[in-house]
């Protein structure tokens, strides 16, 4: 399976070294929306501000960077009333 | 070299079973006799797969393997990590039927002994088959202890846990000290023994390593302050049972020594 890179780019870029394996794109996507759901979680439980502005960017092993996730474009939300 | 290791880790193997039962001269005896043939296994190789039959048991000479089972999803979940001195497959030899995966993590030998000579020895040692009854029952502990890390720890200190957890476990095999050790492992394992995500280990090791919890370089870990980590990962030794494993003295050539404590 592919290897796909994921930094983290919020109040410090953290770079990813070792890649984790993903059957393809689509999945690593999904993977690195995971990691943001968690991240985010984390911060809401602590009481702590979300920096929606924050991103992981997904690099293959080509070292292109295929997909930029802005922590932002994960809400989606209605209040009704 | 290789028969070597084998015939420490047999002797070790065998003063952890005499801590845990009371084995006599004919227990020794037959658990040296026990045949075994020696396999290289290079990493990330399967040892067993889910519903292999398997054909005797496996103990860890050197290097890791880990147990683990994958969703329909693909999501894979580490059940456990195995170090040298390891029966990984008591269970095997008993249930028939492998009913998850083990799979090497680094280059591992391993000696595997038939299942029938195991059956044999557990048959008519009743001794030896306790000893290897409390071998599966402190895994079971531990599998207690990571249910707690997958579903109430919190991801920082389920890190710290399984941290705590490996430095213990290789000091008292005489492969580490609890202020430092090898860990052959990239995110991608601790978080499938967490169920979380690699990214978010990621983010946690380099918190810790900020907080001057642990210190990380390459493959190694210190832990200047042993009982602050363990205090953030709310690590009891107790589950381990190291009362009931032999602390064997260190044969030449291995490395690390155990920390008096």
């Amino acid at each position: 399976m592919p290897q796909y890179y994921m930094h983290l780019f919020n109040d410090e870029i953290l770079r990813d070294q070792s890649g984790a394996s993903f059957p393809d794109e689509q999945a690593a996507r999904e993977g690195a929306i995971r990691a943001i759901s968690e991240l985010i979680a984390e911060h809401i439980v602590a009481g702590q501000p979300v920096d929606l502005s924050n991103r992981i960017e997904v690099e293959d092993d080509r070292g292109d960077v295929v997909e930029t996730i802005k922590f932002g474009e994960l809400f989606r939300g209605t209040a009704s009333a | 070299m290789t028969a070597n290791a084998t015939s420490d880790i047999l002797k070790r193997t065998f003063q952890k079973f005499a801590m845990r039962a009371p084995l006599d001269e004919e227990d020794r005896e037959a658990f040296f006799a026990l045949p075994f043939e020696v396999r290289a296994i290079d990493p990330h190789r399967y040892i067993v797969r889910e519903g292999d039959r398997p054909s005797g048991a496996t103990l860890i000479i050197n290097g890791l393997a880990f147990r683990h089972k994958v969703t329909v999803e693909g999501a894979r979940q580490i059940l456990s990590v195995h170090i040298p001195g390891d029966f990984i497959d008591l269970e095997g030899t008993l249930l028939e039927v492998a009913d998850h995966n083990v799979q090497a993590l680094t280059a591992c030998q391993v000696a595997i002994v038939p299942r029938p000579a195991m059956l044999k020895l557990i048959d008519t040692h009743a001794r030896l088959g306790r000893a290897m009854w409390i071998d599966t029952l402190i895994d079971a502990s531990i599998y207690r202890e990571w249910i707690v890390n997958v579903g109430r720890r919190d991801a920082r200190s389920g890190t710290c846990h399984l941290l705590c957890e490996f430095a213990r476990r290789l000091e008292a095999v005489g492969l580490g000290e609890v202020d430092g050790y090898e860990l052959p492992m990239t995110q991608e394992q601790p978080a499938d023994a967490l169920g979380i995500t690699p990214v978010h280990v990621n983010r946690i090791l380099k918190d810790l390593d900020r907080e001057g919890l642990i210190v990380r370089n390459k493959r190694f870990v210190r832990v200047p302050n042993w009982e602050a980590l363990r205090k953030v990962g709310g690590f009891n030794e107790m589950y381990l049972h190291l009362d009931k494993f032999a602390r064997p003295p260190i044969a030449a050539g291995a490395s690390g020594a155990p920390l008096s404590r």
